[in-house]
This record gives structure tokens, sequence and C-alpha cells, in this order.
């Protein structure tokens, strides 16, 4: 009898215990406040004038990364990601202190808006599309107004396998039709083509690129039906990593694939790139938006986090100064003055 | 008991037999109970570690099948997997997580038992004690270095092979292949010691009716050691259906209604790897459904460990 108590008694005990062990969310350290920098911000005298930068006598985008520190957190788009890594190693590079805590994710563009608007647990989103109306909903709901910054031009890259020959231009009807459920084989798209299967390699449902491959590709060509006729193509294999994209196309004489330009300049002796309606993405056309596949790319961020974290505003202030001299090495395109400007000066209306 | 010594204590005469019976009875030492309490809780913390896990698929997959637009049906005979667009059939995942797994078995097992054979049979034990651990290290190599030998290594191999246009770059077959070589030290160290415990009065009395040694292995031994023989491959295809890394890297990361292994098409642990590394937003039906699939992979493994202990109670055989 005695030991049954016993027993009873240990499994009691035990359970209490087990329910205080018991999974809770899990604690997001970011909202912690930094150590406050040691610098006070420069004030935004000039705010008014519209060519504030060039008028005042310090400018605030030459930050000195060396007078910072405390955490800084990023996450979003995997097209933005090289942009923003080289920004991150030149910004530590110039002597910023928190080195361990500059974090930055390659998760998409949708998964990077769900972290900074959903749970806030980043500083600053990168984003290769405008930010959706939802997920500004989902901001305002834990106080976040997100500010919008142009840091560059992708001209998305169509590519297929360096032993594709017969393709070396592809109207945007083509292109649509080349990865919907419309077409299995490459001559059902275009009868000059050979009768073989298409392997599709497309980026992850909630990546930017995605998105704006459906929105302005498939959707233009096949309206309302397009994102499903895209899901529904066979041979299709998605993946957040571009990388996996690169290898499937480079290993896959039928496959065609499209991600962002970085990617194609960093692999260009393995793939091929296609024109889209006789144009072919290089700096003018991406510049002058003739390429129909150019596209802005973004990063986001808040006013009330900029001014709390005064590392964040200078990592975005650093970044809007340098990106356009960076963003050639990366294999993307400057975004032109005066979206960069746009951008300074949203980054000066967000100063107290 | 008690009960008893209470009657008893009545006689005076009978008194001091209850005082030695209070003597006998087992002295409670606190350091016993200690350790008895610690060993009962290191058994109940993996009970309730499963119940735990099997409350939080639950928990999720309730969700997603309280879904309207999901039906329970839908899920386990559709044939297209597209969350985004409202496909919700499992089959494309499920065919390539036992395509590949039966790849990996088709490898493992006869190797496993012919290595097993060779280990307990034929190796002198100085043979033995280099062989083993050297075939053990297989098992302590990381899955992620596997996912990358099948992706570079066992690929191309299979493409120079079957040529580029029937064997896609992600492929089932050279994932199913490298998992195989995973899982082969596993079946082999289990068979090892199943046929090492089968007595040597058996194999000597085979000998003495004149059997060689490959028929005193494959006739005797063999057939006496089944159910651990059996176990063990069940074991491996829990295994091999569980495994993630290698299928992730090597096998494709589109879900794929096929059957032949030389295409692309993504597992059921393939396809949550991917979704759970950050491409997904939270309380959709498409974040709901990876708890949905870990919960069909649990019944699945589930399944097979009950098998596996029907299957060795049936064919054990019980010597001395």
């Amino acid at each position: 009898m005695r030991r049954i108590f016993s027993v009873i008694l240990f499994v009691t005990v035990l359970s209490v215990v087990v329910a205080a062990c018991s999974p809770t969310a899990s604690a997001t350290p970011t909202n912690e406040v930094a150590p406050t920098a040691v610098v006070e911000q420069p004030t935004a005298t000039a705010a008014v004038e519209p060519t504030a930068t060039e008028v005042m006598e310090t400018d605030p985008f030459d930050v000195n990364p060396a007078d910072y520190s405390g955490d800084i957190v990023m996450a979003g788009s995997s097209t933005v990601y090289p942009v923003s890594e080289k920004i991150v190693e030149i910004f530590k590079a110039d002597g910023y202190e928190g080195k361990g805590s500059l974090k930055l994710d390659s998760i998409g563009s949708g998964a990077g808006f769900e972290r900074f608007c959903t749970t806030g647990e980043t500083d600053i989103s990168n984003a290769s599309r405008a930010i959706k109306d939802s997920e500004v909903e989902a901001c305002a709901a834990i106080n976040r107004t997100p500010i919008e910054f142009r840091v560059g031009t992708d001209a998305l890259a169509i590519v297929v396998n360096p032993s594709n020959t017969f393709a070396t231009n592809v109207t945007l009807e083509e292109l649509a039709k080349l990865f919907s459920a419309e077409a299995d084989q490459w001559s059902d798209v275009n009868p000059d083509w050979p009768a073989e299967d298409i392997h599709r390699y497309v980026p992850g449902t909630d990546s930017g690129t995605y998105d704006f491959f459906i929105e302005f590709v498939m959707a233009e060509v096949l309206g309302d039906s397009g994102e499903e006729s895209f899901l529904g193509a066979a041979n299709l294999q998605a993946s957040e990593d571009d990388n996996v994209l690169v290898q499937g196309v480079e290993g896959d004489p039928f496959a065609i694939g499209f991600f962002g330009f970085a990617y194609y300049q960093e692999n260009m002796d393995k793939l091929s790139i296609l024109s889209v309606e006789g144009i072919t993405p290089d700096f003018d056309t991406a510049e002058a938006g003739t390429y129909p596949l150019a596209r802005p790319l973004y990063i986001y961020s808040d006013a009330t986090i900029m001014q709390e974290k005064p590392q964040v505003a200078a990592f975005i202030a650093y970044y809007l100064g340098n990106v356009s001299d960076i963003i050639g090495e990366v294999g993307y395109f400057p975004a032109s003055e005066e979206a960069i400007d746009a951008a300074k000066q949203a980054w000066l209306d967000a100063q107290p | 008991m008690e009960n008893i010594s209470r009657i008893t204590t009545r006689k005076t005469p009978l008194v001091w037999k209850k005082d030695v019976s209070e003597n006998l009875q087992k002295k409670i030492r606190p350091t016993e109970a200690i350790i008895q309490a610690f060993l009962f809780f290191c058994g109940v913390v993996s009970i309730l570690t499963t119940i735990g896990i099997v409350f939080e698929l639950g928990k999720e997959a309730w969700l997603f099948f309280g879904n309207p637009d999901i039906s329970i049906v839908e899920f386990l005979t559709g044939t297209s997997w597209q969350p985004k667009i409202g496909n919700f059939g499992v089959l494309p995942l499920l065919t390539s997580t036992l395509i590949t797994s039966l790849i990996a078995m088709v490898v493992a097992l006869p190797l496993g038992i012919a290595t097993a054979i060779f280990l307990s049979e034929y190796a002198a034990p100085k043979t033995r004690s280099i062989l083993k651990p050297i075939l053990e290290i297989l098992a302590g190599v990381p899955t992620v270095v596997y996912g990358y030998f099948a992706l570079t290594f066992m690929t191309p191999l299979l493409r120079s092979l079957f040529g580029n246009n029937t064997v896609d770059v992600y492929n089932m077959a050279s994932a199913g292949l490298v998992m195989g070589i995973m899982i082969l030290p596993l079946i082999s160290s289990m068979s090892e010691d199943a046929l090492s415990a089968v007595p040597r009065s058996l194999r000597e009395g085979a000998y003495a009716l004149g059997a060689t040694k490959l028929e005193t292995a494959v006739q005797i031994v063999v057939p006496a050691a089944l159910s651990g023989i059996i176990a063990a491959f069940i074991i491996g295809i829990s295994r091999a259906v569980g495994e993630t890394m290698i299928v992730a890297v090597a096998a494709g990361s589109g879900p794929n209604f096929t059957f032949n292994p030389f295409e692309a098409a993504e597992t059921m642990t393939g396809y949550i790897a991917r979704i759970s590394g950050g491409d997904l937003s939270y309380n959709t039906p498409d974040y709901n459904s990876i708890f949905a699939i870990g919960l069909l992979l649990f019944v699945v493994t589930l399944g097979l460990n009950f098998l596996s202990r029907a299957i060795s109670r049936r064919f054990r055989e019980v010597y001395e």
C-alpha cells in the first residue's frame, strides 16, 4: 500500500514539474532595447527642403560604423540577400562594433514581412517586391509603420542549360506558357523547339521573385488562372535556395528557371540567359526599364525602431549611402538617383 | 499483514513475534528510494515526450483537417500537392518516401546481412575487431554529408551510366542508394548481434552432420537468428522513412507523383524541412499541413515498430 502511495505522490510531483517545463512560445530576444549608442544622432534640421542631402553641412549618410553598437536583425528576400550581405560586410569592415549581433537571414520576401510585421522579430525587412496591404495591416496591429527604402534594381534572369541552343529569346506569352500546365514539352510552346519535357526550376511560393513572376508574367498572360496553372505544371522544382535552382538548370539539358540577376552573374559560365521580347537584361535595359522583367529591390524598416535603436538608423543610412557603389559588384543594377534620393528623404523624415 | 499482526498482538506470549516481523520488514533506505525514483523518472520522461509529441502533432493536424476545404479522403487519395492553390493530396509525397526507402532497403538488407554473416561466421576475431569499428564509422557520418555525397557523387555516376536525359539532377534513386549505405551499419551490426547470439551447440551439431561452413551459416544460423534480423530490417525501414537531410538535398524539392526513381520527387520529410525552413506564414493551411504530414509519418513509423515487435515474437526461436 505504502509503495502505491509513494508512486502516486511521485507521479503528482512529476506532473507538476513537467507542467512547469512545458513548451512555451519561443521567446524572441530581438525586442529588447539595445544598449544606447555612444554618439548622438545627427538631427535632420534641413528635412523640410527636398534636396536636403546636398544642402546639409554634415552628410547624415556618411556614417562611421565604429560609432555604433548593438544588435541589428534583418531577414527577407533571397534576391536582396547578396546586396545586404555585401553592405553588412563593409559595415563591419568599417568598424561596426556589435560584430556578433548583426543578423541577416535569407528566407523569402513574404516570410521576411511575416517576421517584421506579425511576430516583430526583425528590425529591417528585405524585399524584392513592394509590401502588400495585408502586410501593412499586420504591421499596424503591432504598431509598426513600414517605411520603404529603394536600394536597387534587379532584372529577373530567365536561364536555360548552356546546351540549349534552340531557345535564345522568348516573348512574354511564350514565357508564361513555358511555366504553365498547358505545356508539357518544349514543342508545345513553339513547334521549332524539341519534343522534350520542360523541367522547371522556380523560387518557392513565399519568395518575392515568385510573386513578381506570377503578377507580371503569369497573370498578365493567363489572367487569374495564371498562378494555378504555374503550380499545376509538371516537373516543377521549387526552392527558396537559389543555388538549388542554379544546380538544377546547370545539370539538366531541357531545364528552364528564373531568379535574380545576381545568381546568373555568379554562374554565367554554367547557364545561358534568354532575352525577353528581344531585349537582353543588362545595365542599360534594366536602368531604362525597357527589359520587361526589371523590378525594384527594397528594404523596409519602421521609424520607432530607427529611433529606439540608433544603430538600425545608422545602418540604413550607411546602406543608402553606399548601395549604389557596390550593387554592381553583387550583380544587380543601381536604382535611379531620384529613387535613392527619395529613400534618403524617407530616412530623414523618420528622424525625430 | 498488518491485520494479522494486530490480531496476534492481543496474545501477550506472542508479542516477541511482532518484534521479529518488524525487524524483518524491509527497511526503507532514503538513497534507495531516490535512485528508484530517478530510474522511474527516466522511464517516464520518454513516455511523456512521446505523449507530448503526439499531442502537438494531433493539435496542429486537427487545425489542418478542421479547415472546411480539406477532407481527409482527399488528403489520403489526392495525387497533387500544391497547398498554395488548394491541392492537398499527400500521395506524391508518400510515394516518393516509399520509393526512396525501398531503394535504400534493397541496398542495405543484402549487403548488411552478408556483412553480418561474414563478421560473425567467417572473420577471425582480429579481422572483426578491425572491421567492425570501421563499419561503424559509416554510422557516424552526418547525414547532410551523405546528402551532398548523393548529389555530387552518386547522381553524376547514375547520369553517366544511364544518360543525362534519363536521370534528373535531383532524383530519388541516388538519394535512396546513399540512404542504403547510411543504414548499412545499423542493419549489419544488429544482425551480427543476432547471429552471434545463436548458441554454439547448433553450429557444432550442423558440423557433426557434415554440413559445410556456408550451409551452417545460411541454413542453420540465419534462420535461428531470423527474428533479430527482421527486427533490424524494420528499424532500418523506419530510419529510411524518417531520413530527412539526404532526400532534402538530393531527391528534389517539388512534389511529383511518379514511380520512376530517376525523376525528382519530394518526400514527406523533405517537404517538412523545406517548408519549416522559414518560407511559409504561420497559421495558414500550408503551415498546418506540415503537422498533418508529420502525423502521417509518425503513424507509419509507429506501425512499422508494432510490426517489428509482432514479427520478432512470431519468429522467435528460444534455445535453452
